[in-house]
């Protein structure tokens, strides 16, 4: 069984202009279980791409936040049309604050180097502005035990 | 985006529920290209027939999907790229 260990480590700047280490609980806190992640097609659409001869797009690389209060996996926007995902659907982002809103759905792998995610209906979406290339959500987590330890500012994803 | 496939779908959705049953489609322009049991099957075959082009790929009697992402809607995913984390086995 795969299990990916991550402890976030953050660093801040100190009144006296010294780069500190923040405590492993503060860090996880602020940053949230992030994860660095490369992001292609989905697996079952790039064998079917190769069975024809076609090459996959060249993964980009980034940050994956694990969004336990996301329903779905988002990619960012701008990273999809770049790597040429094609839209398999569109769907309908709720918020309490904004219009409803269309946003397109792609067909994505997130690969770490211990565990490879895919979540077939992956939403675009504006991450880049955020710092995020991926928002790990629900129905990738479906099939994910995740262990979130704040006090040692730790966390464990495993499939 | 997908607008040709939508109107098809939406036209013809009692013709496709009779013919398909739960199968989830691939749709392309006005055209279903194949009818799977699972997603992973009609990815596979979406990509294999259709290469990267855009193509709808859903149940006929499905609903449009809904989502949420309330860090994401109210902009407080804060992700400080400028910090670094380390990840290990």
């Amino acid at each position: 069984m795969p299990i990916l260990h991550s402890q976030i480590e953050a660093h801040v700047k100190a009144p006296d202009g010294k780069i500190v280490q923040v405590p492993p609980a503060s860090a996880l806190q602020i940053r949230g279980p992030l994860i660095q992640v490369s992001v292609t097609v989905e697996q079952n659409f790039g064998k079917g791409l190769i069975a024809q001869g076609k090459s996959l797009p060249a993964p980009k690389s980034g940050l994956a936040l694990v969004d336990t209060g996301a329903s779905n996996s988002c990619i960012d926007e701008q990273v999809a049309k770049e790597l040429g995902l094609p839209v398999i659907d569109v769907a309908i982002m709720q918020s309490a604050s904004h219009e409803k809103h269309p946003c397109n759905i792609y067909p994505v792998q997130i690969m770490t180097p211990i565990v490879t995610l895919n979540a077939p209906r992956a939403m675009g979406a504006a991450l880049a502005t955020q710092g995020i290339l991926v928002l790990i959500g629900r129905d990738v987590l479906q099939s994910c035990t995740l262990f979130y330890n704040g006090p040692a500012g730790q966390f464990t994803l495993t499939l | 985006m997908l607008d040709t496939e939508f109107q098809y779908l939406a036209s013809h959705r009692d013709e496709l529920l009779k013919q398909y049953g739960g199968k989830i489609l691939v749709i392309c322009g006005e055209q279903v290209t194949g009818a799977f049991d699972t997603m992973e099957d009609a990815l596979h075959v979406a990509g294999e027939k259709h290469g990267l082009k855009n193509v709808l790929i859903r149940r006929p009697s499905e609903a449009q999907l809904e989502f949420s992402a309330p860090a994401l809607s109210l902009g407080i995913l804060s992700a400080d790229t400028s910090q670094s984390d380390r990840s290990s086995r």
